[in-house]
């Protein structure tokens, strides 16, 4: 085991500046750890000779005491549907295996321009379709966690940020970045044992995110720890003048000492009775209790609360992201980027044969629906019913967090289960067709996409199987800081180690 | 010392990095035992012990007659691909009018979670230019500058399909 992996970003950061860690050594163990690991099917793509050629620089700037940031130098993956400069980006789809961006996206132009080393591009579900990473033309990820990786006995990854997920979890970078448009950050958080934040929509810029569903799209954070989770958000957040859909106002740094003795006193979480849904499982059921348990003890105010819309909302984000998906994939004709069929006999035919040849089924069947949905005669019915029903979704959080009715008190945080059990056995998954499949990973998580607020999965302990299990908690829109002061809180009182797993040391001994 | 007090030890030390060699951890221990008691609460808990059941209408699954296919096929320029397919179109059909029966009388439409903010609009001038070459870059067919596309004003050719029982595959008849 490499003992700079223990090590927190700024911890890492600082042996670089004292001369104890090389960068270059760094960035040579994370891409020897990727082909070591290519089993799990993390990367799309490695960028050997550009990580290493970054990592050289690195190293000189820490040598001239110039360094850019804190994330000088540090080995992160970026999910591949991040437009990366000059860096084939696929979607995981036939659509745009052959697209070379002209631009970086804007998370990947603040990454870079703090100094970080991309170690490559991450696996994903098809146009991030999915919550299991399952739907991949470059095959499935599998999760680090499995006991056994051979044959049909390994556990997924969830999705659809797998990949990244995966990259974090195994040791080969200290931070990725995902999407999160219904859960896709914070469901493999918690099946790899990761810490996932999914921040406020319109907190960190879109541009150069191809789109899913553009009102709910957000970048996702994986880091093995609280704390290099705020350093890379501080990295990429804030407004952005090429996405007019960024929160304008100036983002300030979030700065949580690392030992700070958190006082939840003045904390108040609420335990919204609605995420006990039918298919929860005993041990998640029970981890979520102990957890509330642990932080009434500590003094914080535990109360349950009521989100009486909760279960309508996952039909109103399969209406809605269907709608989105309809109209998103409507730029893929094969005439300006991407595949383009070879039948040139007239432009609707192209188009036809270019959209049947680079979309799998799940991609397919979701536009349908989508167009049947925005269908003249069925547009109000559905689409801006649905649309209704999102704002009764987001009222209900306006309600616990801002303005209580009656005798209720308003809350800080609410905490939930992230997913309904641990990782589930890939042949058990894709027994379910892909809606199932996204029906139950995103009953706890996509809520928070329909009202915009902030999200973070933290891991909390590992099941029977041997496999995490994960919580998490919630905030009103721009209160990261209250979200990552009690998830660290958490995370220190649970003590998980996310590398603490026999995949990981049978890779590296 | 044995292996789970060292265990133990390299848990509460790991922020400090002490070093972990792979000689004395041959066999890591996955299954490792909490600190904590999951059994054991403290105070009464607030979560609720049993699933908190909502009821959502039983709809008759619809069914998707055959223009209607034809209709969604021309103006998605996708194809339905099999019977499945055909079906998982129908059960989100089912899936999605479980939310019509919810009250929304004076309910708005909610577009976006930043409607509060107005919509930033850039002046209307060029910041990036000189590009012509890397947006041509990724089309597959070019002509001195222009991208290339076939004939207009062509219908799609659209096949009848047969998803019924008794066809055993996607039979198209033309």
């Amino acid at each position: 085991m490499k003992r700079h992996l223990q090590l927190t970003i700024k911890q890492l950061s600082a042996s670089y500046a004292d001369g104890s860690i090389s960068p270059r050594l760094v960035v040579d163990h994370a891409l020897d750890d990727a082909v070591k690991l290519k089993h799990l099917n993390a990367f799309i793509r490695i960028s050997p000779e550009n990580s290493l050629h970054q990592g050289k620089e690195s190293e000189h700037r820490y040598e001239n005491k110039n360094q850019l940031s804190v994330l000088d130098g540090v080995p992160i993956a970026i999910k591949d549907n991040f437009c990366t400069k000059n860096l084939t980006t696929t979607c995981a789809s036939g659509m745009l295996s052959n697209f070379v961006p002209p631009y970086n996206a804007t998370v990947c132009e603040r990454l870079a321009a703090s100094g970080t080393v991309l170690v490559g591009k991450t696996n994903m579900d098809q146009f991030a379709m999915g919550s299991g990473t399952v739907d991949s033309i470059f095959g499935p990820t599998k999760n680090i966690w499995s006991n056994d990786l051979s044959d049909n006995k390994w556990h997924i990854a969830g999705g659809s940020s797998g990949g990244s997920a995966t990259a974090v979890a195994a040791g080969i970078c200290y931070a990725a970045i995902g999407s999160d448009t219904g859960g896709s950050t914070r469901n493999p958080a918690s099946y790899c044992g990761v810490v996932g934040l999914k921040p406020t929509y319109g907190l960190v810029s879109r541009h150069g995110l191809i789109p899913l569903v553009n009102s709910m799209d957000v970048p996702g954070v994986f880091t093995r720890n609280v704390s290099d989770c705020v350093d890379i958000l501080n990295a990429i957040a804030g407004p952005d003048a090429k996405d007019s859909t960024t929160i304008r106002r100036p983002f300030k740094k979030i700065d949580i000492p690392f030992f700070e003795d958190f006082d939840l006193r003045n904390v108040r979480v609420g335990i919204p009775k609605e995420y006990h849904c039918e298919g929860l499982t005993k041990e998640v059921l029970e981890t979520w209790m102990k957890v509330a348990d642990l932080l009434e003890d500590n003094g914080a105010h535990v109360e349950q609360v009521s989100l009486p819309n909760t279960a309508a909302s996952i039909f109103v984000y399969s209406i809605l992201n269907q709608c989105e998906v309809a109209s998103n994939m409507a730029r893929y004709d094969g005439i300006e980027y991407g595949h383009r069929a070879g039948n040139e006999s007239s432009t609707e035919e192209l188009y036809a044969n270019t959209r049947a040849e680079g979309f799998n089924t799940v991609v397919k069947t979701r536009i349908l629906t989508g167009n049947y949905f925005l269908l003249r005669k069925n547009y109000q019915k559905y689409f801006e019913k649905a649309l209704r029903v999102r704002r009764l979704i987001a009222d209900d959080f306006k309600r616990v967090f801002e303005t209580p009715k009656n005798n209720e008190k308003i809350v800080d945080v609410l905490l939930t289960p992230t997913t309904l059990s641990d990782a589930p056995l890939y042949s058990d998954f894709i027994s379910q067709s892909n809606r199932d499949q996204c029906a139950v990973q995103d009953f706890c998580t996509q809520p928070a996409n329909m009202a915009g607020i902030p999200a973070i999965s933290i891991p909390i302990r590992l099941s029977k199987r041997g496999l995490p299990i994960g919580l998490q908690l919630m905030s009103r829109s721009l209160n990261e800081e209250m979200l990552l002061r009690v998830a660290g809180w958490i995370e220190a009182q649970v003590e998980f180690d996310c590398l603490e797993n026999e995949q990981i040391y049978a890779a590296r001994s | 010392m044995t292996t789970f007090e060292m265990l133990r030890f390299l848990r509460n030390t790991r922020l400090y990095c002490t070093s972990v060699s792979g000689t004395n951890r041959t066999k890591p221990v996955t299954t490792k035992e909490s600190k904590l008691n999951f059994k054991k609460l403290k105070y009464p808990t607030k979560v609720p012990i049993n699933p908190v059941l909502q009821n959502f209408p039983i709809v008759d699954k619809s069914v998707i007659d055959n223009p209607t296919i034809q209709l969604l096929e021309r103006l998605a320029l996708v194809n339905l691909e099999n019977k499945e397919a055909l079906s998982t179109l129908e059960s989100s059909i089912e899936f999605a009018e479980k939310i019509t029966l919810i009250e929304t009388t004076n309910v708005l439409p909610f577009y976006t979670v930043l409607e509060d903010q107005t919509l930033y609009l850039r002046e209307d001038s060029v910041t990036e230019g000189n590009s012509r070459e890397n947006i041509l870059r990724g089309a597959k067919v070019t002509e001195e500058d222009y991208f290339v596309s076939p004939p207009g004003n062509i219908p799609l050719q659209q096949k009848d399909k047969d998803f019924s029982e008794n066809s055993t595959e996607c039979k198209e008849n033309a």
